[in-house]
Order: C-alpha cells, then structure tokens, then sequence
C-alpha cells in the first residue's frame, strides 16, 4: 500500500465487501475431488492477498492432506511485541442440496443487505475481517503486535495438513494468542467467547448380508437385509426420546463449570428460536435443558444410510450390502477412541446372524475446554465492545474446531474462539449467508482487538 | 405340426439365439423415463415378430399420456370357436442394471459363457417370453394349430404399471382365454420344473419424513434437531423385530397356511437350508425360525426395506442432520391378505410411529394380491406332458415368493385355468448384476410350448 493514495473509509468498505464476493465465488470444496483445483485457485488467491499486505507467504504442502495451508506473517513489531495468530479455514461443504438454493452458491448475491453463498458464514466472512483489519494496522503505519495467519483448506474435509505444520514447526509458529475464527454469535444476538468445543467421531458401519443384490420376491423371508440389521442397530444406540444408550458412553461427560452456567443466564430462553430457525419442534433427551444438550452433551446422529435403491419408482431389491453414515457429538472428557471402541462393542452385542457388520473411522476430534484467565480477554471485551456494542457471553459450541486441539498441542499459546457470524446464517445448508452489517462491524471489532493488546 | 415344428425348433437353433440376443440388446428398463424409447422399441420388435408370424397384433397405448408403455395384444383364431383358448402372458421390461460395475460383461450385451447368456431380462423375462414367441412362429410356419392362441405382453410389469390389468378389464369380451400360461419363474432345481400352487401378493410404499425445513449442521443443532433418519431407524425397527415378524396391526389377519399336501411336497423338495444359505452367500438365513425356509419364501409375508434417501451418500464425511429422508419399503402379502386394508393400517401406524419434530407420510407405489392357482384343472396335466416330453421330468407342485400381480387382474378379467411356471434355473441372478439364463433351457422352453399347445388340442374350455 506503500506509495499509495490513502483510501476513504468508504472505499475501503467497498474493497472488503469486493474481496469478500471474490473469495466467495471461488467453489474451493475440499470434500470433492472434481473441486480441488478451486481449492488450489482459492489459496493461491489469499496469498495474493496477503503479498498485497505487505506479508510474507507462504503455500504449506505436506503429508498431512492434499490442500495447502496458507500461512501469512507480519513481524515488524519486533521480537519484544506478542504475536497473534489468526486461524481460518478457505474450504467450505458441499452445497448440495443444490435445487433448494435461491441463487447459485458459488455466485454471491445481496439481498437486503446479506450476502449469500456457500461459505459466507463458515468461514470465509470469518477470517476475511481479521485480513482486513491487518491491512489497515500495517498500512496505517505499523502494527504494534506481530501478524501471523494460518488459513487452512481441510477443515471441511478432516484433513491434517495444519496439524501436520503445526507439530512440525512449533519454534517457527511460536505465538502468544491464538484466535479462531470459526465461532457463531448467540441466538439472542449476544457475541460470543467459546470456552468449550464439542469433539466428534464419525464412523461408517458397513453391513454385508448376501453375496449379490436379492430380489424380495424370491428371498424375502429368508434373505438378512443390511438395512434392517442397520436400523435395529442404531435405534439400539439412542432411544426415541432421544438418550443416548451405549454402555458407558455418558461416563466421561463432565457438566459445565459454575461461571459458564451464570454466562448463560444471560443467553434468555433460545428454546423458540432455535425451533423457528430449525422449522420443527425440538427433539432430544428431555433429562436435559435443550441448551445444555447443544453445547454441553454429547449428540448421536445419522447422516445417510447409503445402498439399495433409492431412485424414482419401485425396484424390489434385498441390498447385498447397506451402509449408515454416523457421528457423535463429544463433551469434555470423552474421547474418540474411548467412543471407538464402545461403538464397536455395541455393534459386535446388536448384531443379526447373516449380517457381517464393520466399522471405519472417518473423522475424530478431542472436545476441547477453553481458560478465560489470560490478557487475551479483556482485550476482546473490550473490541467487541467498541465494534458491536456488547460484551461476549462466554459460551460453547456444539461443533468441531479440531486444530484447536492441535494448537494447544503444538503451541500451548492462548485461545480465542470467537466469531462474526448470527447464529442462523445456515453454515453447511442451502441459503448460507452473513449480513454485511456484521462483516464490516466485524472488520472493526478485529482491528479494536489488535490496537488493544499492542 | 407339432412333428414338423419340434423338428424345426431344433434346425433353426440358431435363429432362437439370435433373435433373444437382438431383443436383450434393447435396454427396456421401465422404470427409468430415459429408457421410455427403449421400452417402445422392445414392444414394437415383438409386435413385429407376431405379425410376422401370422397373428393379428394391436400395440396399444392404453393411458396414452406418453409416460406408459404399450401392451401387446395378438391373436389367432383360426382354430375355431369349439378349440380351447390359449392365451401366453410376458413382459418386455427389464429390471434397471445397477450397480453397473459389479457386472463382469456389460448388461445389455449379451455374452455366452459355459452354456449361459449373461444379461439383464435374459431370464427375467425375455428368454422365458422368446420361448413362447418363437414357438408360435415355428408352430405357424409349420400347420394348422389345434388352439386358438393369443398373446398379452406387458412392459410395465416391474414397474407395477396399470396399463395391461386396464387393458384386460376394457377388453375382457373379447378376450376369450380358457388357459392361461405365465413362464416368469425358474426350476426348482436343475432337471425339475414345477406348476405354481400360488404367488405371493406385493404392497410398495414410500415412507417420507420430514423434520426441520432445511438441512443442518449437526454440530450447531446435535442434541435438539428432529433428525429424520433416526425417526424412520426407529420406524422401520419396529416394523419388522429381529425375529423376523412384522409389527403392523393386524398384519396377519387373513393369512390361509399352506394344505399339508403343498407341504409334503416342499419337504420332498431337493433343496436344503445349507444350499439356499450357499445360493445366498450368506452365513446364515434370517426371518421367522418357527417356519422352514420354504414357507417363509413362499407362504409367509414379510417385510423389506429397499433404500433409505435422504442426508450424505457419498465418499467420505458429511455432518449433515438432513432436513427429509424417504424409505422405500415393501411388503409381500399371501393368500387372503387384503392389500388395501394392510396399507391403511401401514400408514397410520407408521405415522404413530413418529417422533414428535418428525412428520411421517406413507404413499402407496403399488399393490397386487397373492394368488392361489387351482391345481386339479385339464392344463395341469397337459402342462405336466409337456414338461416331461421338453425336459423329461414332470413338474412339482410349488410356490413362489415373487408376484406377478398381473394374475390377479387376469383371474379377476378372464377367469382362466392358471398355468404358472418357468424355464430359468435356481441361481439366475435376477434383478441382480449378472442375470443370467441357460440357452439348453431355452431351446426345450420352445419344445415344451409346442408340446403344451397340441396336449391343449381336447382339452375343455374353461
């Protein structure tokens, strides 16, 4: 920017929402392996950004996946001032169901105000005001605290490419503060700072009855159907109102601390709007509030039960085999592997005799519990404060930031978990969105942060 | 004729081949819109063939709306109103072919190994349907008939399409059937055919589920969301227990056990637990352990899941809690269940099935009544004859799990004699990737018509 003609506030408004809608049309789905030269286009295109700011960047490839991490930093606060890592991720889900989009979702529209498109919430609207906000510090004369941004393109995917960095090169990352960009605001309007992370474990159970595919006509009666060993199975595993039911599972669940229970008092009864925002009724174990089951309490739930035949029409086909895609939601301090090998004990006890059933882990993460105790978060009180007008709740999240464990890992420094993304902004469904209102006054809230701790 | 024709049948061995290969080449998969002209094209083939072979042919179009396929309806008379009426039923449609990679040759190509035709429809039917075709032709080509013939071809039999049983109830006065013969089976064990005491019925539903009004992210609303896929897990388990009996209310009501006759004659039956486990490759059978596992495929009903939609299928990991899912799930009924009563209570009982964030709707696809087929009438024995002169073995009397719900319509229509059996073997793979169909059973399949038509010549009319 050196050289340059200082910009007004409102064209610099109007480069971010820019920068923003590029970024935003960029399909970088890591999931899918026909996208994966669009997550390659989209890192190369932030570390434009980021040469543009006056960083040094840098493409990380290694074994730990096939996407890139980027990795941006400015040092010239010196070795005496703290430094910050910005966390981020530039990959995004797949957006299918792509009928039930009202514009397309790699192609960001406005309306009233809010954009648009697969990833505008998770999380590209996220990391975006962090870069902007680093821009304005380095250009307008110099941050007082050393910039470091580490963008990764596998959290969609699970990949390990970060983690893989980060266990690699400790000395070279070192950092005193970590934020996460990745967290949403509460349902009341509320901004958060997340003190808990849920963990996950996702599985597939694969179930193999006969040789070949059937036809019911012939064999119905005799012939085991995968189908129905699978959803004996699994209504085994969670009873209808919702309680979870594996031996053991709920051992490890330690309930949330006296502080973060007061914080929540602050949230109001959420019951209704997340029933307005789901469209349905709540489900769940009704031993619990609804809130402490979405933050604080582990979750199982199906996410697709693969084989067969589920085209237009009637085929009358007994599956050779059936598969169900599963995932718990974990709580400090459940494990993965702990859950692992329950899971698996469970299936070997529910099984059906002509069914052979296995279990392949997809994706595990450690839930994560986060301290308020470090100069970190009066300094982001003290941003949000001035960027939206309110002090964060401390609150949890329901989801996975699995890096967060490798950071504390890796780095041991102190984690910020917060966000600049509404609750509702449909993350991983159709019609994702962000209102720019909350983009811009996030852009403000990142620089009051920087200014604060330098 | 009948001289004239075997001894034809068997010079012109090779023209059969042929011919069943060119009408296989066509991909009539009926329930998929995009093989709409493939279905046409099968029906016109066949019509062609008939005409050729002397018969008077009507394709029709019965629902006219485009999105059906024609019905076949060819006659020959000549025999004379004192002559019994034979009329021959088939279908031209096939079963879709996926999963396309798990077949060794491709589906609609057909490829002879070790004495089989390996493709889709090759048993299923339109190497059973041939043996009919080709029949009449070598029967017409070769003297004066002593029946009067007809044919009804459907292609929407896989599809549960109502154009035939629409045509056969307008059409009904004219007609005119005394025996009635459906080969859409297979041999109880290679070198023994069987006669059909009776078929299990076919009730198909789609159950819907609806929770939330979109898709979520599990980690956001795990623990509060209605997950449409956990409800229709609870659903379908309580449908069906794991011993294998079905829940719905009310299910078994009407359920007519098997005469101790049929009974007999299934113990008699070379066919073991271990060698239906082997045929399924499976290590062990599953269903009701209080019945042999004949009834249970042949005079029991059940219940079976087909596919579940809704959520993630593909590679990998989606943490998605789908907004709807829909099940696919069919019952098999047998004599007297009532397939309309049986869907009623289906539906509402699903519905109470629900979880309270879930809604539940259950739609029905299709439905057919089981059938019971006498087993004392003329055709019997002359079906028998034929058997024994084309493959040298008399049939035994069996069921069959399968459904042909066009029976219904016809005994409903016509009131024939029922002549219902097969000329595919155990093992044929059907609906499966790798159908196949032996070309020996094939070429006494045509023997055995020849020989049914001139055992028809005395026999009475119905």
């Amino acid at each position: 920017m050196r050289g340059v003609p200082a910009l007004t506030g409102l064209q610099r408004t109007e480069r971010a929402e820019r920068e923003l809608f590029q970024e935003l049309a960029i399909p970088s789905v890591s999931a899918l392996p026909e996208h994966a030269a669009d997550v390659r286009r989209n890192a190369e295109w932030l570390a434009a950004l980021m040469d543009g700011m006056d960083m040094r960047t840098e493409l990380v490839s290694n074994s730990g996946g096939p996407h890139p991490v980027v990795l941006g930093e400015w040092l010239g606060a010196g070795p005496s001032a703290p430094t910050v890592t910005i966390y981020g991720h530039y990959d995004v889900q797949p957006p299918d169901p792509l009928e039930e989009w009202l514009s397309p979702p790699f192609e960001p529209s406005v309306r009233d105000g809010v954009v648009y498109a697969r990833g505008a919430a998770d999380s590209k609207g996220q990391h975006l005001p962090w870069l902007q906000a680093a821009r304005d510090a380095i250009a307008g004369g110099g941050s007082r605290v050393n910039l470091r941004f580490l963008i990764e393109g596998e959290e969609e995917s699970g990949g390990k490419s970060l983690a893989t960095l980060l266990h690699e090169r400790p000395h070279g990352l070192r950092t005193d503060y970590v934020v996460i960009a990745d967290a949403v605001f509460s349902p009341n309007g509320l901004p958060t700072l997340v003190t808990g992370l849920r963990g996950l474990l996702y599985a597939e159970i694969d179930a193999q009855g006969a040789a070949v595919d059937l036809h019911s006509g012939l064999f119905g009666g005799v012939a085991p159907n995968p189908f129905h060993t699978l959803v004996h199975l699994l209504a085994s595993m969670k009873d209808r109102e919702g309680r979870i039911t594996i031996a053991g599972f709920h051992d490890a669940v330690e309930p949330p601390s006296p502080e973060e229970l007061a914080s929540w008092e602050r949230l109001g009864d959420s019951d209704r709007e997340v029933e307005r925002v789901m469209g349905a009724p709540l489900e769940g174990d009704p031993d619990h509030p609804p809130l402490h089951r979405r933050w604080a309490l582990p979750a199982l739930d199906i996410h697709g039960l693969p084989g067969g035949f589920t085209g237009s029409g009637s085929k009358t086909v007994i599956p050779a085999h059936a598969a169900a895609k599963l995932s718990f939601r974990l709580v400090p301090n459940q494990h993965p592997d702990v859950v692992a090998e329950q899971l698996r004990a469970h299936i070997q006890a529910h099984g059906t005799p002509g069914v052979r059933l296995e279990i392949r882990r997809l994706g595990g993460a450690v839930p994560v519990r986060l301290g308020t105790d470090h100069p970190g978060v009066p300094a982001l009180r003290a941003a949000f404060q001035e960027g939206f007008g309110a002090e964060p709740v401390l609150a949890r999240e329901g989801f996975t930031i699995p890096v967060t464990h490798d950071f504390i890992e890796a780095l041991g420094a102190h984690m910020l978990v917060t966000g600049f993304v509404p609750w509702d902004a449909a993350p991983h469904s159709p019609n994702e969105h962000l209102p720019l209102d909350f983009y811009r006054r996030g852009i403000a809230t990142a620089a009051a942060f920087l200014r604060a701790l330098g | 004729m009948l001289d004239r024709a075997l001894q034809a049948a068997r010079d012109q061995r090779e023209t059969s081949q042929a011919d069943l290969f060119e009408l296989i080449r066509i991909p009539s998969v009926s329930a998929l819109s995009e093989h709409a002209a493939d279905c046409r094209h099968a029906a016109e083939w066949i019509a062609a063939r008939l005409q050729a072979a002397g018969m008077k042919v009507e394709l029709a179009d019965v629902a006219g709306d485009g999105r059906r396929h024609p019905v076949i309806a060819a006659e020959w008379m000549e025999a004379g109103p004192d002559a019994p009426t034979l009329a021959i039923y088939g279908h031209y449609d096939v079963q879709p072919a996926d999963p396309l990679d798990e077949w060794v040759s491709p589906p609609f190509e057909p490829s002879v190994r070790d004495g089989f035709v390996y493709a889709r429809g090759s048993d299923d039917n339109k190497g059973q349907v041939m043996c009919a075709i080709r029949a009449a032709e070598l029967a017409l080509a070769n003297g004066q008939l002593p029946v009067n013939l007809r044919f009804l071809i459907e292609g929407e039999e896989e599809v549960g399409g109502p154009s035939l049983p629409q045509f056969v109830k307008t059409n009904a006065q004219r007609l005119r059937t005394d025996y009635l013969f459906i080969a859409d089976g297979q041999f109880t064990a290679p070198g023994l055919p069987n006669l059909l005491t009776g078929l299990r019925g076919l009730l198909y539903t789609e159950v819907a589920a609806v929770g939330a009004s979109a898709d979520l992210h599990s980690g956001i609303y795990g623990g509060v969301a209605p997950n449409p896929l956990n409800t229709l897990a609870h659903v379908i388990s309580a449908l069906k227990g794991r011993d294998g009996r079905v829940t719905v209310p009310g299910f078994y009501d009407g359920v007519v056990p098997p005469q101790e006759r049929e009974l007999e004659d299934w113990r008699r039956l070379p066919v073991t637990e271990e060698e239906q486990k082997q045929a399924l490759g499976v290590t062990a059978l599953e269903g009701e352990a209080e019945f042999s596992p004949l009834e249970r495929r042949w005079a029991r009903p059940t219940l079976d899941v087909h596919g579940i939609l809704g959520g993630f299928q593909g590679e990998g990991q989606k943490t998605v809690i789908p907004a709807r899912a829909r099940a696919k799930i069919s019952m098999r009924l047998v004599p007297d269940q009532d397939p309309d009563r049986i869907f009623d209570t289906f539906a509402e009982y699903v519905d109470s099935l629900s979880t309270p964030g879930v809604r539940i709707t259950a739609t029905r696809l299709s439905s057919g009544r089981a059938v019971r087929t006498g087993t004392d009438h003329p055709g019997v024995e002359a079906a028998s004859r034929a058997f024994e002169a084309a493959y040298g073995a008399r049939p035994v009397l069996v069921r069959e799990g399968g459904s042909i719900p066009v029976t219904v319509d016809f005994q409903e229509a016509l009131h024939p004699h029922l002549l219902v059996t097969g000329f595919g073997l155990p093992g044929d793979a059907l609906h499966s990737p790798n159908e196949k169909y032996s070309l020996d059973q094939y070429f006494r399949g045509i023997e055995m018509v020849l020989h049914l038509m001139e055992n028809l010549r005395h026999a009475p009319r119905a």
